[in-house]
């Protein structure tokens, strides 16, 4: 019976969360306008029209997808890995998109290029980390892809590092570095016309098998005598985190902490049963990069890096989380 | 019926076999019980069974179906497994816990019905833990988790249980409910094969005993196998010290 | 909650850790800061340069006695320049952790000096010490302020014994400082420009950052301001919406083609009326980067093409100032291809 309320409050959130990251701006634009906007008449100033559908919408929309992606990607995680403390890049997507963004960015290509190879390098180590993991003769296939992960991780990590040593400090250096840090500043309709399929395309099979993903909980033993292709269910939860995190890397460079809170922030309002957990989590998730996001352009009289942001809330209220709870 | 059949198994890792030439049936209907020092290879028989170890040689038949031949799924529809009590990760109430066990009976897409949860309150009160249905299972005792382990179980509606020392962490009184528990599961037509430490266990329940050492498994009825010599032998004892300690004539 | 250096440095105060860092208030120091023992003009023959704006300061004043460039590879795609600068071979950069120049190989180029022309901080002081501690070579650190240039490049003559070729760069660099001044008291100062960067041009330099230092001098107020932090920032589109810069300048081809393409940056007036400038780099780049001398041409490239009585005479000075400072003669169909327009 609590759950109507609490939905009614999450809800009540995010739609509120929304309202403000559409009039909160640099650019003057009042509730006025945007209901002017919204109900098509031309407004008395035509650049909003472009800030609002150009430029806040399609970043409102990217903060909402990508947190709610970045959350059930985390919410997955931590379920199948048995793990609480497991992020979504646990696997090596952010460190394999950070490196094909930044040989991207030493070359000086297009962002259509950098946001590409962002994509396929996630892709690509986290399918690398997958196939070496096959080859492992260790017992416990989990503990395998995540030690496998962390290596492939570290590696990325110093290629990153090579790549900008390599680059110019005055030009390519400050933008990988931004990249690195994450941001929704550069989002723009297109990102999302290719981001969005993409990500609603990975977070299909997570939502409808997101009851199953309790199983993967167990220890294999125990989910396969319940007859569970723990494998099969495994491969398809990868497949499906990795292809939502990559899309969210690619367009909005690396942002930490959302998949690793949220779902801890979650499992106290809904339980860790993944049937709640994960649609609580996306809404969690959504809510909270909206409002970060928000934050992030309204502060300071130039954009903070939301990486620097996610964190910054994020490590805190991790450690609260720590020190209040017994069990995460 | 034999519904089990271990034929010549040979059971382990390739470097490192555990257990060879292992032959013994279960029939429907009764209660087998797995005696054998620590590691002597309880748990992976139980975990060969399962399928989820490959054999190093022979067979383990299911209805007359070597093991590896079925899928997941399909088994699971015969034969539920009761794992030693485990903590868990996350925070899981004991009715999700226990409802996992419908998994079988679901379709890929769907989550446990109303109907589904009435079943898993049912069995619950059955088990005397309906108390527990809200709380969460990692704050329970180990028996208590082990209690709920085997109404998951249960709610699997499998032919065959497999329980890995389900008694180990329950009280004395809780040990009594267990066992006649089985005897009423059994009276219900279910096929158990337990592993247990407690001879004593065995006795009371057993229908057929499997002893389990290095040289490989002795198969006969709980009278035949739980004499003071045989278990003397088992577990590398002295035969008077096995019946000073039973405190009883076996 | 506005997150400024100043602020982050009051609560760092706050903890007691500032008392560790006393020069942070620091008076005007001088031009050239030398480390080790100075050689005599007449017995410096090698010199390594430490970063780009020391590549371009020595480029100008003796590339007779430059062993490399730290970060420039010349051998291919730059044929404007004349065989003897394009030969120089890239060696790589000191800056302490981020050296791609290893102490060896340092050791091994036998330089009579060191020259590293840029930010003068404690952090690259320690470094010079430490350098010079460790391989014994003498390091000059030079104050690369661009409004310096003149004293820069008299002073660093002296000290390579290239006088006369100094005066001459100096006074180069004195008239292209002087006229710059003149335009920003006049026409400069009415005048707003975005310095944009990175693939959707929203990274930028903040204004008073050495990206965009050689812009502000001819008076062009940067619409970017942070209270005082000074280097580069991300920005958001609507911001550039509301300041409506007279200028968009970049040196970056990709970005160029972003903001002229993109349906986005269309409602800026700068857009519209084509007033994106790109700048691209020849290597060396005309405003923003490398931070050295090289940013005199472009500061004179962008007041010809905001005051067009100087138009007809920039390709004569132009070509001047490559003989002057790159030592290369520009021909006429260069110069089309490097100012397409001015």
């Amino acid at each position: 019976m609590k759950c109507v309320p609490v939905t009614a409050i999450i809800g009540l959130l995010l739609l509120s969360g929304m309202i403000l990251a559409l009039s909160a701006g640099k650019y003057p634009l009042g509730l006025s306008d945007i209901s002017q906007l919204l109900t098509g008449n031309p407004p008395h100033d035509p650049r909003l029209s472009i800030v609002f559908w150009q430029i806040r919408m399609p970043r409102m929309l990217a903060a909402l997808l990508i947190g709610a992606g970045l959350a059930a990607a985390g919410t997955t995680y931590q379920g199948m890995f048995r793990n609480p403390l497991v992020s979504p890049d646990i696997l090596g997507v952010s460190a394999g998109a950070g490196m094909g963004a930044s040989v991207a960015i030493l070359l000086g290509l297009s962002m259509l290029y950098i946001q590409g190879l962002a994509f396929v390098g996630g892709l690509l180590v986290v399918a690398l980390v997958c196939v070496i993991a096959r080859f492992t003769r260790r017992q416990d296939p989990v503990l395998s892809l995540v030690l496998i992960g962390i290596a492939i991780g570290t590696l990325c990590g110093a290629m990153i590092s090579l790549i900008k040593v390599l680059a110019d400090p005055y030009t390519e250096l400050p933008s990988i570095t931004f990249w690195l840090l994450g941001g929704l500043n550069t989002i723009t309709i297109n990102d999302l016309q290719v981001a969005a399929p993409l990500t609603l395309l990975g977070l299909l099979p997570l939502w409808l098998l997101r009851w199953r993903m309790n199983l993967l909980s167990l220890p294999d033993e125990e989910a396969s005598a319940m007859g569970v292709n723990v494998t099969r269910l495994r491969v398809i939860f990868i497949v499906s985190a990795t292809l939502v995190t990559a899309s969210a890397v690619a367009i909005a460079g690396i942002i930490g902490w959302v998949g690793l809170v949220v779902p801890h922030i979650c499992r106290i309002i809904t339980g860790a049963n993944n049937r709640q957990l994960l649609p609580m989590s996306m809404a969690v998730g959504a809510i909270l990069l909206l409002v970060t996001d928000t934050l992030a352009r309204t502060v300071s009289s130039v954009e903070l890096p939301l990486g620097i942001l996610t964190a910054m809330i994020g490590a805190p209220f991790f450690l609260l989380l720590l020190m209040r709870r017994e069990r995460l | 019926m034999t519904l089990v059949q271990f034929a010549n198994t040979a059971i382990g890792y390739p470097q490192h076999p555990v257990l060879q030439q292992i032959s013994f049936n279960i029939e429907a209907g009764e209660v087998c019980c797995l005696l054998g020092a620590n590691g002597c290879g309880k748990t992976t028989l139980i975990r060969s069974l399962l399928g989820r170890l490959t054999l190093q040689g022979g067979n383990i038949l299911l209805q007359r179906r070597p093991i590896r031949d079925w899928r997941a799924h399909e088994l699971a529809k015969w034969m539920a497994y009761v794992p030693q009590a485990h903590d868990s990760p996350f925070a899981f109430s004991v009715l999700d816990m226990v409802l996992m066990g419908r998994s079988i009976h679901l379709k890929t897409f769907s989550s446990p019905s109303a109907k589904d949860r009435q079943q898993a309150l049912e069995l619950l009160e059955n088990m005397g833990i309906a108390h527990l249905a809200t709380r969460q299972y990692p704050s329970l005792s180990g028996g208590e988790r082990q209690l709920v382990l085997i109404t998951r179980a249960l709610i699997q509606q499998p032919k065959l249980l497999v329980m890995d020392e389900p008694a180990a962490s329950l009280d004395f009184g809780r040990q009594i409910t267990l066992l006649k528990k089985i005897r009423q599961l059994k009276s219900e037509g279910m096929t158990l094969l337990m592993s247990t430490h407690h001879p004593l266990h065995a006795r009371a329940i057993a229908d057929r005993v499997v002893l389990l050492s290095p040289l490989g498994a002795q198969q006969g009825s709980a009278a035949a196998m739980l004499t003071g010599q045989k278990l003397a032998a088992l577990y590398d004892v002295q035969e008077a010290d096995i019946r000073h300690h039973l405190g009883i004539e076996i | 909650m506005d997150v400024t250096r100043r602020s982050l440095m009051q609560g760092l105060a706050g903890c007691g850790l500032l008392a560790a860092f006393p020069s942070l208030a620091r008076a005007e120091s001088p031009l050239l800061l030398p480390f080790g023992k100075m050689p005599m003009p007449g017995n410096i023959r090698q010199v390594l340069s430490a970063g780009a704006p020391a590549d371009m300061l020595l480029l100008a004043l003796a590339p007779q006695l430059l062993l490399g460039f730290s970060s420039f590879d010349l051998r291919q795609g730059a044929q404007w320049l004349s065989p003897s600068v394009t030969q120089l071979p890239k060696l790589g950069r000191l800056a302490g952790r981020a050296s791609t120049l290893s102490l060896e190989q340092l050791l091994a180029l036998k330089p009579d000096l060191i020259i590293d022309c840029g930010d003068i901080s404690d952090t690259f002081r320690s470094l010079a010490q430490r350098t010079v501690t460790q391989t014994n070579t003498p390091y000059l650190l030079v104050s690369g302020k661009l409004t310096d240039s003149p004293a820069q490049l008299k002073q660093t003559g002296a000290v390579l014994g290239v006088d006369s070729q100094a005066a001459q760069l100096a006074a180069t660099a004195e008239q292209i400082l002087g006229d710059a001044r003149t335009f920003a008291a006049s026409t400069g100062k009415n005048l707003s420009f975005y310095a944009a960067r990175g693939a959707r041009g929203l990274e930028t330099g903040v204004t008073g950052s050495l990206h965009t230092e050689a812009i502000e001098l001819l008076g062009l107020r940067n619409v970017v301001s942070d209270t005082d932090r000074k280097g580069l920032a991300q920005v958001s589109l609507e911001q550039i919406l509301l300041w409506q810069p007279d200028l968009i300048i970049t040196q970056d081809e990709a970005t160029w083609q972003h903001i002229t393409q993109s349906p986005q940056w269309r409602g800026i007036t700068a857009v519209k009326q084509q007033q994106v400038l790109l700048y691209r780099r020849f290597p060396f780049g005309w405003l923003d980067a490398p931070p050295g001398v090289n940013r005199l041409l472009g500061v004179r490239r962008l007041q010809a093409h905001l005051d067009s009585g100087l138009r007809s005479a920039f390709k004569a000075e132009m070509q001047q100032f490559f003989l002057q400072f790159f030592h290369s003669t520009l021909s006429d169909d260069d110069y089309r291809t490097l100012v397409p327009t001015i």
